[in-house]
């Protein structure tokens, strides 16, 4: 039997469900970015309600994670299912996760890639060697494999990178999962979307207490230096690359989950 | 408390440890290597050759004259990761730092971690801040795979560092902050900006991107006015100035148990790095002996006489700690 990828929707509020296809055998619910908006414990149960409802599976996506941001996503980590999947991208997550645990997913955050887009004009001005070192990713690599085996991990995620993507975990026991359009650049804590439209904010920056102002406003950042629009999204720099590999490659190089992040743009 | 010190030439160690510098810290990217996978793709989180010894001879003659004083040499490997090319490479690296006398590593990917505290037992190894480590459970993960010390992210309020000092103290590790230089607008560990500030093979030099002098324009229905002023909030960071500052911090990290602060800037001439351990070792002295209010007047006129400007909030490690928590 030919296999198939299985598709993701990833959304992070239950008021996105509308976005949810017949297509998508799975949700993806949560946040990778930011603790502030971790989803409550309430529309947790909403979303694992509806996948019940279509027979669908659940992952929690959490994300880096302060003392008290963890807290809060271990308080979440108890509603799932030992069937259910939790995305992590904190290792103190990790060490915090009580059995029996949901299946556990590295996330792009723990899964180091080469994003930067200006990567991919570096084709023919470096060594092949070099560029394809560029194309890979952390989980590439059979140590880091073999770390995360031994953590309990059964899966990595990657994004979808303008240069190419050169992990090839159709050989590993992981399976791998791709994000697809919106690729991650870079975070920080010192957001800029915090408080962006008060006058009194204007000049300073730290790790300040917000009204989650990256739920009414978001970026578009351009520069001749890039091949693509940046998009502050929140706390968190991304780039949109439309461009997928057909499913029999992704399929040959161990990629078995498409995960649509198109949620994380604002709608209209 | 001890004051970690950047280094990048074997001349500048005696100067540092006789200013007061009790650890030292460096990165090695010898000729092969930076052949192989240019400065962009450097051993360490810097990408330029004027931060980095270029051999680890020039390390062993660091460290001995280091060590004659007892003052540790610490030698970073702290590339987000290394793929499965550079691994073997790495590890060999590795070996050779420690054979030159190495005290310790700096070190952010978590399988070389790993490897390197089975290898080395003896080594002391810090968690870099190219490894995100912002709660107290990632403490003891990354004391299970063998760090000895963790480097606090620079993306952590003052009060957050202190509580998560105090953690590491309770779990037998030490904990290093960020004193002076350097803050990143993004979060190191997490950030895939590339750096491109040294031409090799056909690379051209670019500009740091989180530093560049966007257009930028805001997506979303809120009015136009407030659209303004968000959109001039995020280009904040556009050709700011690097003279960046912690010291208002120090009075909490000493009470918090911080075992060393660390001076950004391995790139910088002797004579800066001499002037910043010199203006730490000041704050930490004033810190034992001051009240909150006047150590932090204090602090703000060691930033003047460094910069020759007053403090700004955006070159403020730690807002929480200093005169913009006023």
């Amino acid at each position: 039997m030919t296999k198939a990828i299985e598709k993701a929707l990833f959304i992070s509020s239950p008021s996105q469900l509308g976005l949810f296809r017949d297509s998508f055998q799975r949700i993806y619910f949560g946040q990778e970015f930011c603790e502030r908006l971790l989803p409550s414990k309430k529309d947790l149960l909403k979303v694992k309600s509806f996948c019940s409802k279509k027979g669908i599976s659940l992952s929690l996506v959490t994300p880096i994670l302060t003392d008290a941001g963890l807290e809060n996503a271990l308080a979440l980590s108890r509603l799932l299912l030992p069937e259910d999947e939790i995305i992590v991208n904190d290792y103190g997550l990790l060490h915090a996760l009580q059995n029996p645990r949901p299946v556990l997913v590295a996330g792009r955050l723990l899964n180091r890639q080469f994003r930067d887009p200006r990567i991919a004009s570096f084709r023919g001005k470096v060594s092949d060697s070099f560029f394809m070192h560029l194309q890979q990713s952390h989980a590439a690599s059979p140590e880091f494999q073999s770390f995360l085996l031994e953590n309990s991990f059964a899966r990595a995620e990657l994004d979808n990178l303008l240069q190419g993507i050169g992990t090839d975990l159709s050989k590993s026991q992981l399976h791998a999962s791709l994000y697809f359009p919106f690729v991650f650049v870079s975070l920080t804590r010192m957001c800029l979307s915090a408080n962006c439209n008060s006058v009194s904010f204007q000049g300073k920056v730290g790790v300040f207490p917000c009204s989650r102002e990256c739920q009414s406003f978001q970026f578009n950042l351009k520069s001749s230096f890039f091949p693509n629009e940046l998009l502050l999204f929140g706390n968190a720099v991304l780039f949109k690359n439309s461009a997928l590999p057909k499913e029999p490659e992704l399929l040959s190089m161990g990629i078995d989950r498409l995960v649509t992040n198109k949620a994380l743009q604002l709608p209209g | 408390m001890k004051i970690m010190s950047p280094f990048a030439s074997t001349d500048e160690v005696q100067p540092l440890v006789e200013a007061g510098a009790g650890e030292l810290y460096c990165g090695v990217v010898p000729g092969d290597w930076a052949e192989k996978f240019t400065y962009t793709g450097s051993v360490n989180l810097r990408h330029d050759r004027a931060a980095n010894l270029s051999s680890f001879e020039e390390l062993q003659a660091s460290a001995k004259i280091a060590l004659k004083c007892n003052v540790p040499v610490f030698a970073a490997f702290n590339a987000h990761f290394y793929s499965k090319h550079q691994i073997p490479l790495i590890l060999e690296q590795v070996d050779k730092a420690i054979s030159s006398g190495a005290s310790g590593l700096i070190i952010a990917d978590p399988a070389l971690l790993r490897a390197a505290a089975g290898k080395f037992p003896e080594a002391k190894i810090s968690l870099s801040t190219a490894q995100p480590c912002f709660n107290s459970h990632s403490i003891q993960f990354f004391k299970g795979l063998g760090a000895k010390r963790i480097v606090l992210p620079r993306h952590l309020s003052a009060a957050e560092a202190a509580s998560l000092a105090k953690s590491a103290c309770s779990h037998g590790i030490e904990t290093e902050a960020f004193a002076l230089n350097s803050i990143c607008p993004f979060i190191d560990g997490l950030c895939t900006f590339q750096h491109m500030v040294e031409p090799s093979q056909s690379l051209e030099v670019q500009p740091l991107a989180c530093r560049l002098n966007y257009h930028v324009s805001a997506i979303g229905a809120a009015p136009e006015s407030e659209k303004q002023i968000a959109c001039s909030h995020v280009k904040l960071w556009s050709n700011a100035l690097s003279y960046d500052c912690g010291l208002c911090a120090i009075p909490l990290f000493l009470r918090s148990g911080v075992s060393s602060v660390k001076i950004a800037g391995r790139a910088n001439p002797l004579e800066k790095k001499l002037q910043d351990i010199s203006a730490v070792k000041r704050a930490i002295s004033l810190a034992k002996k001051l009240s909150a209010a006047d150590f932090v007047e204090e602090a703000t006129a060691l930033y003047f006489s460094l910069y020759r400007r007053s403090c700004q909030c955006i070159n403020c490690y730690c807002p929480d700690a200093g005169k913009w928590s006023r």
